[in-house]
C-alpha cells in the first residue's frame, strides 16, 4: 500500500429532498482509501452505503464537502469531466450485475475494456474472462449463464476497464455461498494483483471479515473506520 | 400520456381511414345533387361533325315518337367549336380554343342542362339574341379571371361575359374526342350563351346541330333512346343519341369515384392497419411490463380474472381514448379531405356529410385492437407459475430471442456498436410490428407519390413524343374539311410568323376488335410532313399508299393485337356536302408507337380516299419562325376567319398533368398525417424503449457512457427498424402501385398506359420518413436519458 490516498472524502453530506422534508443520507463523512486497499463498507439498510458508494463513483454529487480522487476534486467537475472520470477511473460490479442481455459474455466484457479506452480490448475482455474462469463461455448470453457466471461476466467488465477503483454494491447479494466466495476471491486477488482499490458495499458482516479495512455506516454517519482486527482472514474460513 | 399517445396514433388511423372512406360517398352525392341541380339531360342528339339541321326539326322528330309523352322538355342547341381570346390588364391576351354552347333560354337559362352562376350572374330569357354570355368557371378559376368581362370569339366577335358558371356536360372539362382525362381547362374555354347569339357568331342561318331531352319520372330511356335513333335514322343520318352516363364529364366523374375509391381504400387500410400494428405493439409492451405485478397477485391468491381488469382497463382506456380523438380527426381529416375534394371536383352542389358509418368500421378497429393487445400478455401472464412471475434479476431472463444469429457476426468496433443490431433482434415481434407499422405508412407513401411519379412520366413520354422535331409546333384546327391549297389552308400557311406549316386531317373514329374496343383520334399522315412524324417502336410504320393502322403499344396491349394482325376501324365518311356515315374496314396493324394515349392511331394519308376526303385537311401544323412567340402566333392565327382551334403540339400532355396537379391536395393531406403518424409510431415506440432499457441506459452512463451515445445507440437501432420498415414499405408500395396502375386504372382511365415508375425524389421522400424522421425519434427522450436517475435506476429490482 502507498502513502498517496486515492480516494479522499472531508466533510461529505448527502441530503435529499422529499417533499417537504430533507432526508439525510450521508453527514461528516470524512475518510480516504489507499491504492491496493480491500475495504468493506457495513451497515444495515438505510445507512447510506449505496450514497457513499454513488458519490464514489460519480453517479451522485455532494451536498457539502469535497471529494478527492488521485488527488484531483471532483466534487464541483463539469458534467464531461464526470463522465471522463468514470471512464477512465472507476469500474462497478451491482447486485443484479446489469449485464447487457443482447451481448455474449466476451462482448460484456469487452464493453467494460472499450469505454475505459483499452488497447486490444478484445484481448483485454478474453484475458480476465479467462482470469474469472469463463474461457469456455465466451459466447454465451447472460441468460445462458447461472448467476455466478454472471456476476463473474460483470467482475470481468469491471476488471476490463483495468481502472484503479472498483465498486461493488452488495456482489454477493443474489448468490449462494459458494458462488459468493468464488467473486470475493476473485476481488481479493485484485487488490494484489493490479493496486487496485476495491470497496465493496454490503450488510454481510462475514464478509467483512476478509477485507483490510472495515468502515460502518449507522443513519449517514460513520460509526467505525479501522483496519480489520484480526487481520483479513483466509476466504476460506468464511461462513454465511 | 402514453395512453393518449398510443390513442392517437389509433385515431390517426381511424380518422384517416373515415376521411379517406368517405371520399366515394361524398362524391357520388355530390355529383347526383349537382346533375340533379341543373336538370341535366336523359338524352342528347348530336349530329356529326360538322352536319347542321333547321332549328325545330329535331323538336319535332321527338315530338313525332310514340313515346313522347314520355318526354318532358326537349331544347335544341348550337355548339361550335371557337378560339377564344380574352384581355388580360397587365398581361398579354388569353388566346385559347373553346367551345361556344348556344343555348334556348328560360326564366332560369337553359332549360336543359342549366348553367349554375358561381359568380356573376346567369344567362336568362332577356340574353336571347345579345352578345351576351357566361364563361365556364373551371377556366376562370384557372386563369384567375375576373367573374365578368368581354371576350372574343372566333371571327372577332366580342361578348359580354356577365358571370362564371358551371353545367353538367362541362363539371369536369374534356376536349371533344380528347380521352376520358378531365383537366382541360387549362386550354379549353366553354362559353355559354343563347341558341340565337350562337347561331349569329356562327352562320347567322337558323340551324342546330344537338338537342337536349329530359324524360318524365318512370320514363323507360331505352325505349324513347331506340325509337329516336329510329326516326333520326331516317330524317337526319349519321346522328347519335347519347345518355347521360354516356357523357364523359357523368362517365369520368362516377366512374373515378369509384375507381379512386378502391385505391384510396388500399390507403386508408394500409394506414388502419399500420396504426393496428403500431398500437397493438405499444399496448402489449406495456402491459408486458405489468406481467410482474400480476404474478405478485397470483402469488397472493387473487383471483385471474380480478387481476386482469386493471391492464385490460389500460386497453379500455387507449380504446375510448382513441376512438374519441379519432371521432375529432375524423372531422378534422373530412375537413381537409373536402377542402382537396372541392379543388378536385368543382361541383355547384358539394355534399360532404360525416359518414358515420364509415367512421364506425375504423372506429370498431379502434375499438377492439387495444384490447385484444392488453388481453393477450394478460393472458401470457396469467398463464405462468407465479414464481417466474415475480421472479427478479438475472433469474428472469429467459431469451436473447434471435440475437443468437448475430453473434457471429461481430461488427468492427466496440461493443456498444454491435448492440443496436442485437437489440433488434433481441425482440423479433417488437422490431417487426414495429416495422410494419413504419412500413405500411412508408407503403402509402411510396404507392402515392409513385403513381404520381408514373403519371408525369407516362405524360412526359407522350410530350416527347408528340413534341418530335419540332417543339414549337402549334396545331391549327380548322372549322370543317377543306381542301389543300384552299384559300385558308393557305391563309393559314402563309400567316406572318409561319415559318413552316403541314396540312393534317384527323378524324374522329373507333378502334376494335372481337372482344374490345374504344374511341380513337386518327391522324391521315403524309410520309413527307416535314414537322412531325410519329415514331415508330415496331413493325414497319405507315408506307406510302398502302392499307394499314399504325396504333399505340397501349392499344395493341388493350386489343390483343401485334403487327401484321387486322382490326376493324370505324371513320366517318363524306356522303353528303356535310353530312357523315361511318364506316368499317378490317386494317392491318403495320407497326406500333410508343405514346402512352391509346386513342392516337395514324394511317397513311393516301387512306383518305376510303373517308372520302382525299386532298382535305381539317388540321394545319405550323412551326414558328425563330424569333416569334407562341402567343403571338397564336393570336395571329386565331384571327384568321374559321381558325377553330390553335394550340401547343403537346396539349393533351397538358390535361393528364392538370389533372395529377388536383390529386395533388389529396395525396398530401395524407402523407402529410402519414408522417405525422410515423413519428408518432417511432416516438412511442422509443418512449417505451426507454422505458425498458432504462437499467441498460443507467449501466453504460455508470460506466462513463455519454448520454448522447447511449441515445445515438438508440438511433441506430430506429434506422435499422427503419430500414426493414421502409424496405418492406417500398415493396409494398411498389406492390400497390402495379396493382393500381396494372388493375384498378385500365377500368378508370382506359385512354392512357401508365406503366409504373418511382422517381429518385419519392424513394427519398420514403427514406426520410422511414429511416431519417424515426431515426430522430430518440432524440426526443434524449432529456428523459439526460436526467436519468442513475443511482436509483441501477438499484431498482426489476
Amino acid at each position: 500500500m502507498t502513502e498517496q490516498p486515492l480516494v479522499e472524502l472531508e466533510g461529505i453530506a448527502r441530503r435529499y429532498r422529499v417533499g417537504e422534508v430533507t432526508v439525510t443520507a450521508l453527514e461528516g463523512v470524512t475518510l480516504s482509501v489507499n491504492p491496493g486497499e480491500f475495504t468493506v463498507v457495513l451497515g444495515p439498510s438505510g445507512s447510506g452505503k449505496t450514497t457513499l458508494l454513488n458519490l464514489i463513483g460519480a453517479l451522485d454529487s455532494p451536498t457539502e464537502g469535497t471529494i478527492r480522487i488521485s488527488g484531483q476534486d471532483i466534487t464541483r467537475a463539469a458534467r464531461a469531466d464526470l463522465f471522463r472520470f468514470r471512464r477512465h477511473t472507476v469500474s462497478f460490479i451491482f447486485q443484479t450485475f446489469n449485464l447487457f442481455p443482447a451481448l455474449t459474455a466476451l462482448e460484456n466484457a469487452e464493453f467494460g475494456a472499450d469505454v475505459s479506452g483499452r488497447d486490444q480490448p478484445r484481448e483485454a475482455a478474453r484475458e480476465t474472462l479467462e482470469r474469472v474462469g469463463l474461457a469456455d463461455r465466451t459466447e454465451h448470453f447472460p441468460h445462458e449463464l447461472s448467476g455466478g457466471e454472471q456476476q463473474r461476466v460483470a467482475i470481468a467488465r469491471a476488471l476490463a476497464t483495468g481502472n484503479p477503483i472498483l465498486l461493488a454494491d452488495e456482489p454477493t447479494g443474489e448468490l449462494d455461498f459458494q458462488t459468493g466466495v468464488q467473486i470475493l476471491d476473485l476481488l481479493h486477488e485484485q487488490t494484489h494483483r493490479e493496486e487496485t482499490a476495491v470497496l465493496v458495499v454490503t450488510h454481510n458482516r462475514e464478509i467483512a471479515r476478509v477485507a483490510h479495512r472495515v468502515i460502518e455506516l449507522s443513519s449517514g454517519r460513520v460509526v467505525s473506520d479501522a483496519p480489520n482486527p484480526e487481520g483479513p482472514v483466509e476466504i476460506s474460513e468464511l461462513h454465511w | 400520456m402514453l395512453v393518449v399517445a398510443i390513442a392517437l396514433v389509433l385515431a390517426i388511423g381511424t380518422g384517416i381511414y373515415s376521411g379517406l372512406g368517405s371520399l366515394e360517398n361524398w362524391r357520388i352525392a355530390s355529383n347526383d345533387a349537382s346533375f340533379a341541380a341543373l336538370r341535366a339531360h336523359d338524352l342528347k342528339i348530336s349530329l356529326a361533325e360538322g352536319a347542321r339541321t333547321p332549328q325545330g326539326q329535331l323538336t319535332k322528330v321527338v315530338e313525332s315518337l310514340p313515346a313522347s309523352n314520355q318526354v318532358a322538355a326537349v331544347s335544341e342547341r348550337l355548339i361550335v367549336p371557337t378560339q377564344i381570346e380574352l384581355p388580360r390588364p397587365g398581361h398579354d391576351p388569353l388566346v385559347t380554343g373553346g367551345q361556344l354552347v348556344g343555348s334556348e333560354l328560360g326564366p332560369q337559362g337553359p332549360p336543359i342542362d342549366g348553367v349554375s352562376a358561381e359568380s356573376g350572374r346567369g344567362l336568362r330569357s332577356a340574353d336571347s339574341g345579345k352578345p351576351i354570355a357566361v364563361l365556364e368557371a373551371s377556366f376562370g378559376t384557372f386563369h384567375d379571371l375576373p367573374p365578368t368581362g368581354t371576350l372574343q370569339v372566333a371571327g372577332g366577335r366580342t361578348l359580354r361575359y356577365v358571370g362564371q358558371g358551371r353545367s353538367p356536360e362541362y363539371f369536369l372539362v374534356t376536349r371533344p374526342a380528347g380521352g376520358d382525362f378531365g383537366g382541360a381547362e387549362a386550354s379549353f374555354a366553354v362559353v355559354f350563351t343563347s341558341l340565337r347569339t350562337a347561331q349569329q357568331l356562327s352562320r347567322g342561318s337558323r340551324t342546330v346541330n344537338d338537342a337536349v331531352l329530359r324524360l318524365r319520372p318512370g320514363a323507360d330511356e331505352k325505349v324513347v333512346r331506340r325509337q329516336l335513333e329510329a326516326a333520326l335514322d331516317r330524317t337526319v343520318p349519321g346522328t347519335e343519341v347519347t345518355t347521360l352516363a354516356d357523357e364523359p364529364a357523368h362517365r369520368i366523374l362516377y366512374k373515378d369515384a369509384e375507381g379512386d375509391q378502391r385505391v384510396f381504400e388500399i390507403f386508408a387500410y394500409l394506414i388502419l392497419a399500420g396504426a393496428a400494428f403500431a398500437a397493438f405493439n405499444l399496448a402489449s409492451r406495456i402491459v408486458e411490463a405489468q406481467r410482474r405485478e400480476i404474478g405478485i397477485g397470483m402469488a397472493l391468491g387473487v383471483p385471474a380474472r380480478e387481476l386482469a381488469i386493471r391492464p385490460l382497463l389500460l386497453g379500455a382506456e387507449i380504446a375510448v381514448v382513441g376512438t374519441a380523438l379519432g371521432l375529432a380527426l375524423g372531422l378534422l381529416a373530412g375537413e381537409v379531405f373536402r377542402g382537396a375534394l372541392e379543388d378536385l371536383l368543382p361541383l355547384p352542389v358539394m355534399r360532404t356529410p360525416f359518414e358515420v358509418h364509415v367512421f364506425i368500421r375504423g372506429a370498431i378497429a379502434g375499438l377492439v385492437l387495444p384490447l385484444i393487445a392488453t388481453a393477450i400478455p394478460v393472458w401470457r401472464g396469467v398463464r405462468v407459475a407465479p414464481i417466474a412471475a415475480i421472479r427478479v434479476g438475472f433469474r428472469s431472463a429467459k431469451s436473447s430471442g434471435l440475437a443468437a444469429i448475430g453473434k457471429r457476426v461481430h461488427l468492427p468496433g466496440s461493443a456498444l456498436v454491435q448492440m443496436p443490431g442485437r437489440n433488434v433482434l433481441r425482440a423479433p415481434r417488437r422490431t417487426l410490428l414495429t416495422a410494419l407499422g413504419i412500413g405500411t405508412v412508408v407503403a402509402v407513401v411510396t404507392a402515392f407519390s409513385g403513381m404520381v411519379d408514373s403519371f408525369l412520366a407516362t405524360v412526359d413520354r407522350s410530350e416527347r413524343e408528340l413534341a418530335g422535331a419540332t417543339p414549337s409546333r402549334i396545331t391549327v384546327s380548322l372549322e370543317g374539311f377543306h381542301r389543300l391549297g384552299s384559300p385558308l389552308v393557305r391563309s393559314v400557311e402563309g400567316a406572318p410568323g409561319v415559318r413552316a406549316a403541314e396540312g393534317r386531317l384527323q378524324v374522329a373514329g373507333r378502334l376494335a376488335t372481337a372482344d374490345d374496343s374504344f374511341d380513337a383520334l386518327i391522324g391521315l399522315q403524309d410520309g413527307r410532313n416535314r414537322l412531325w412524324q410519329p415514331t415508330v417502336a415496331s413493325g414497319a410504320g405507315l408506307a406510302p399508299g398502302e392499307d394499314g393502322i399504325l396504333i399505340s403499344e397501349e392499344a395493341a396491349k388493350d386489343l390483343d393485337v401485334g403487327v401484321g394482325d387486322q382490326i376493324t376501324v370505324s371513320y366517318p365518311r363524306l356522303i353528303g356536302p356535310r353530312t357523315f356515315s361511318e364506316a368499317r374496314a378490317r386494317i392491318p396493324v403495320v407497326g406500333l408507337h410508343p405514346d402512352p394515349f391509346r386513342s392516337f392511331a395514324y394511317m397513311d394519308a393516301s387512306q383518305a380516299q376510303r373517308m372520302g376526303l382525299a386532298g382535305r385537311v381539317n388540321q394545319v401544323d405550323v412551326a414558328p419562325q425563330p424569333g416569334t412567340s407562341e402567343g403571338e402566333l397564336k393570336r395571329t392565327l386565331f384571327a384568321i376567319p374559321r381558325v377553330a382551334e390553335v394550340e401547343g403540339a403537346t396539349a393533351s400532355a397538358e390535361f393528364v398533368r392538370k389533372r395529377m396537379d388536383d390529386f395533388l391536395g389529396i395525396i398530401r393531406v395524407t402523407e402529410l398525417f402519414a408522417l405525422l403518424l410515423a413519428l408518432l409510431i417511432a416516438f412511442n415506440s422509443t418512449s417505451i424503449s426507454v422505458d425498458e432499457r432504462a437499467r441498460e441506459n443507467a449501466t453504460m452512463l455508470a460506466f462513463g457512457v455519454r448520454s448522447g451515445e447511449a441515445i445515438g445507440l438508440s438511433m441506430v437501432e430506429n434506422v435499422i427498424i427503419g430500414v426493414l420498415g421502409t424496405l418492406a414499405g417500398i415493396l409494398i408500395g411498389l406492390g400497390i402501385l402495379n396493382y393500381v396502375l396494372q388493375v384498378t386504372l385500365p377500368d378508370t382511365l382506359p385512354d392512357l398506359g401508365v406503366p409504373p415508375s418511382i422517381a429518385f425524389g419519392t424513394v427519398l421522400k420514403a427514406v426520410g420518413l422511414g429511416v431519417v424522421a424515426v431515426a430522430l425519434t430518440p432524440l426526443l427522450t434524449a432529456r428523459r436519458v439526460r436526467r436519468m436517475d442513475v443511482p436509483s435506476t441501477l438499484r431498482v429490482v426489476e
